[in-house]
């Protein structure tokens, strides 16, 4: 069984000017101890996905399970303690997802007090330090308000706080967008260290590739509401297909050239991500796709499933569908 | 020395921002120097100083920030002496590419007032009528390749994306810079696919104009690509600079070399070690070598003595006590 | 409990004090910085000081009540009497600090219900905005608000027997909600901060939401507000009593004294003069103490 199910969840938001398709029918399963990387720009819905099963939104259609329990119409506060528990969240920018009047200890006590009643002051303390231990932040750090922190410290003091429930779930939020490259590597080190430990299952919301390197064992392209490629990680790098993806991956800007090996033909990069309250008909990556074919313009392509070594790898792409196919679609 | 003419010289910069109860000393003797059609970039993290660094040289520091010694020089005239050359080179020589386009565009007014505003100033003695600064803004919005210049001239920066918004940004830093253009982390805010878009317009402008160009910012891949001579800054100083291609292929100084490790790679999935610690608290920052706290090379000498520039091999300039011989040239920028 | 554990609790218990001693120091300090809200709390204490002790201080205590001594009446001011007497003989100044009394209770009533409450009602009405307690506490607050302050005291006066309590409840009804209103967008803003929703996410309840993330990080302005209104408090009062819908003579309220002794002007300017210094002197402090308290929370 999937930690995590996802079954063509559907959030749309109804806004004056319109409907916002944040999210329009996408499909994804996370399996125990492993890490889902959700990739996409602003406007792909990646974010919105994972408030959904925060439990921040409610779904608009479709399903989220969590351990094949329905959670995706169940918002956070009509959620039952134990669930909480199970799901967490660290935010991405450290600086606002900590109280600002509160110092180290006030933070992390505050949920284990929630989660594991019956603990003696001592008790808890002892917990805390050992979690701070686990994760790599010195117990200096426990009467310091999170402005006197540095970038990466905040975050740590972010994941610990997530952490004290003792979730089966984590979700991240860019965790490491807002934070220098030094900062970047403690995160992820502790990241991976405590999933590696624990089996924590990650859904890693991001749009840096070299953190998708770093921790996913599955890759999953989002854009405009819809998942475009899905795939696991060595073969997302070796073999990317739809060509949003190698445009992705073209536009990182690579620091050996052992590393531009790596990335795809150059797709140079055009166009802008329209606004998801009127995407564009058929494929929605039509407009900026240098091989948009006629029948692109007009109706969404199919999944397709892709042979590969490592897993499962679809794509949504009329190019990887035969040209019988095509045409019969074409009617 | 050279015949190449040098544009732009910081010498030995130092600044401090004040604040009621505290002076924070963030940069603590920062030399540096650009020549014609030359392109350097600035690497560092948050915190180091770059964005002073960059507010100093334009004189738009805020006024909590005070220049206490040392001097900057365009084409060998001082502009921290001299306002009104200031004035003039701000007007017609320099322009600075800011780094959040939303904050540096004023919600309240249209892109075609952002223009005009700025052009006025440029074409102050030229006696210009309205339709011709319009005129001057159409082109320059056509060269930052903004489709629909009419629509985005009449719109608010809200009703722009975050690509279109950064080149307008652009557009307005083109107006005034006609010989140097500073950048500071131009593309940090934006979409990835967006950011080389953005990138390859700055690079063809550049070329194009022959402009020089100073980048700032905490992005590896985003300097390599762009800029020949690259500066590392740490804690309000120059640490490490030269060329940049060896500086990848062989930083000297720890900082350098613990950064580039710790740098996320596509080829592997392995993840570098980060570096412990925090940078320095300019009210009280670390005597000697500011970066000796967290250094795992640290050794006596490091904590008295601040390291000088030196010169190891062409072209490459490390400020670190490991390397501090005698026989070793020593050199630095502008002697 | 092992012992070892038992002296590191002590350890970080005792950390943990030492820490808040700091940030009191530090608050301290940032307020003692600015000479003006030094000023302002000095003269702020002497006031309490000499309202608390007016039976000791007040050359002439008798006189705050009904006295008459026509001898010494209408005596400009002198060492004797340092805001000269009023038409009954009776010290202008020992009247003006027992005066103060009726001021600072004004005061101390008011801010002391309308502060709780309002807070209390704008957490609420901020965090649940969009659902019925909003809509029932911030329309109550606006029926109130429609109402110009003056007019809705002075007609609540009216309607209840002129006196001094009956003037300290008029104010409060009138003032509740400006505090709420406030309290209110400053909650319906920081409800959306990442912070509160990670609290959510970890299951902290709502109460504790509101008291425990919320309020710690308004204390700024609703103290801030809480000292700048006090001074309002005071002119409402006074205003109240001018209009004589008070306190009543011969009770020594500043308003109403001023209206009373208004009556002499200009021939005996100095019977007015004192107890309208003494209200000016009060709104004074109280504004520069505002200034003070704003900078202890700024400055963070």
């Amino acid at each position: 069984m999937s930690i995590l199910k996802v079954e063509d969840l559907k959030k749309y938001f109804i806004v004056p000017q319109g409907v916002v398709r944040a999210v329009d029918g996408i499909d994804f399963s996370l399996e125990e101890g492993e890490t889902l990387a959700l990739v996409g720009e602003s406007g792909s819905g990646k974010t919105t996905t994972a408030h959904v099963v925060m439990g921040f939104y409610t779904a608009t259609s479709g399903s989220v399970k969590y351990r094949d329990i329905e959670i995706g119409y169940t918002p956070i506060e009509k959620r039952p303690l134990e669930l909480r528990k199970e799901i967490q969240i660290v935010f991405q920018d450290p600086a606002t997802s900590l109280n600002p009047k509160k110092n180290v200890k006030d933070i992390i006590d505050t949920t284990i007090k929630i989660h594991r009643k019956g603990l003696s002051s001592v008790e808890r303390l002892k917990f805390m330090l050992s979690l701070l231990e686990h994760i790599g932040l010195s117990e200096d750090l426990l009467f310091k308000k999170p402005h006197e922190l540095g970038g990466g410290e905040k975050q740590l003091v972010a994941l610990a706080r997530a952490l004290a429930p003792g979730p089966r779930l984590l979700i991240l939020d860019e965790p490491t967008s807002a934070l220098d490259i030094s900062a970047q590597a403690r995160v992820l080190n502790a990241l991976k260290k405590i999933q590696e430990e624990r089996k924590i299952s990650y859904l890693l919301i991001t749009h840096d590739l070299g953190v998708v390197r770093n921790l996913a064992t599955y890759v999953a392209i989002m854009y405009l509401g819809k998942i475009y490629e899905y795939a696991h990680v060595d073969e997302f790098f070796n073999r990317p297909l739809h060509p949003y993806t190698q445009m992705l991956l073209s536009s990182i800007p690579t620091l050996t050239e052992e590393e531009e090996k790596l990335l795809p033909q150059r797709i140079l990069s055009r166009g802008e991500i329209p606004s998801p309250m009127n995407p564009p008909s058929g494929c929605r990556f039509h407009p900026r796709c240098p091989f948009a074919m006629d029948i692109c313009k007009k109706k969404e392509p199919p999944t397709m499933i892709i042979k590969s070594e490592h897993g499962s790898h679809t794509v949504k792409c009329w190019l990887y569908v035969n040209a019988h196919e095509r045409n019969l679609n074409k009617a | 020395m050279s015949e190449i003419e040098t544009l732009l010289e910081v010498k030995d910069l130092y600044v401090n921002y004040k604040s009621y109860w505290y002076i924070y000393k963030v940069l603590n003797g920062v030399s540096l120097k650009i020549s014609k059609g030359e392109k350097i970039g600035i690497l560092g993290e948050s915190g180091a100083g770059k964005t002073t660094l960059l507010k100093s040289i334009l004189g738009i520091l805020p006024p909590q920030g005070r220049i206490v010694k040392g001097d900057i020089l365009y084409k060998g005239r001082s502009l921290i002496h001299d306002k009104k050359y200031l004035n003039e080179v701000r007007r017609s020589s320099i322009g600075m590419i800011f780094q959040d386009p939303l904050a540096s565009l004023n919600p309240v007014f249209t892109v075609k007032e952002h223009l005009l505003d700025v052009l006025k100033v440029v074409y102050k003695d030229y006696n210009y009528k309205e339709s011709d600064l319009i005129s001057i803004a159409t082109e320059l919005l056509k060269e930052v390749m903004l489709p629909d210049v009419e629509r985005v001239l009449n719109s608010y920066p809200f009703q722009l994306s975050g690509g279109m918004r950064q080149r307008v940004v652009i557009a307005m830093a083109l107006a005034s810079a006609k010989e140097l253009l500073l950048a500071d982390e131009p593309t940090t805010n934006l979409d990835v696919t967006i950011q080389d878009q953005i990138l390859r317009l700055i690079e063809r402008l550049v070329n194009e104009k022959n402009l020089s160009l100073i980048l700032v910012s905490h992005a590896l891949g985003l300097l390599f690509r762009m800029v020949n001579t690259l500066y590392v800054m740490y804690g309000g100083e120059i640490i490490e600079y030269g060329d940049a291609r060896k500086i990848l292929k062989e930083p000297l100084h720890p900082y350098t070399k613990m950064l580039l490790i710790s740098a996320p790679r596509l080829t592997s999935s392995k993840i570098g070690e980060g570096i412990k610690g925090n940078p320095p608290d300019y009210r009280n920052p670390p005597s000697g070598c500011r970066f000796h706290p967290r250094c795992p090379f640290a050794m006596d000498i490091c904590k008295k003595e601040k390291p000088k520039l030196i010169r190891i091999g062409s072209d490459h300039y490390v400020a670190c006590h490991l390397y501090s011989t005698s026989d070793l040239e020593k050199t630095g920028p502008g002697i | 409990m092992k012992a070892e554990d038992f002296k590191m609790s002590e350890e970080i218990i005792r950390k943990e004090r030492e820490m808040r001693k700091e940030s009191i120091k530090r608050a301290w300090y940032r307020f003692s910085r600015s000479k003006l809200s030094m000023t302002g709390l000095i003269i702020l204490l002497a006031i309490i000081i000499s309202a608390l002790f007016a039976e000791y201080i007040a050359p002439y205590p008798s006189h705050a009540g009904l006295y008459i001594n026509f001898r010494d009446a209408y005596q400009p001011p002198s060492l004797k009497h340092l805001m000269g007497t009023d038409m009954y003989g009776r010290d202008v100044f020992s009247r003006v600090i027992f005066g103060y009394r009726y001021a600072l209770m004004m005061v101390g009533m008011v801010l002391s219900i309308v502060v709780p409450v309002g807070t209390v009602l704008g957490l609420l009405a901020g965090y649940y905005r969009g659902r019925w307690i909003e809509h029932l506490i911030m329309r109550l607050a606006d029926i109130f608000v429609s109402v110009p302050p003056l007019v809705l005291a002075l007609s609540i006066c009216s309607i209840l027997e002129p006196n001094v309590f009956n003037a300290m409840l008029a104010v409060t009804l009138m003032w509740w909600p400006w505090y709420t209103r406030m309290v209110y967008s400053l909650a319906s803003s920081l409800r959306n901060e990442p912070y509160v929703w990670a609290a959510k996410a970890l299951g902290v309840r709502d109460i504790n939401i509101m008291f425990r993330e919320l309020l710690p990080n308004m204390l700024g302005p609703i103290l801030t507000k809480a000292t700048l209104d006090a001074s309002w408090v005071v002119l409402i009062g006074a205003a109240i009593s001018f209009l004589g819908l008070g306190a009543q003579p011969p009770t020594p309220d500043l308003g109403t004294m001023i209206s009373e002794y208004s009556a002499y002007l200009p021939q005996y300017w100095w019977m007015s003069l004192g107890p309208a210094s003494a209200l000016a002197l009060l709104i004074l402090a109280f504004n520069f103490l505002g200034d003070g308290i704003r900078d202890v929370f700024a400055g963070e």
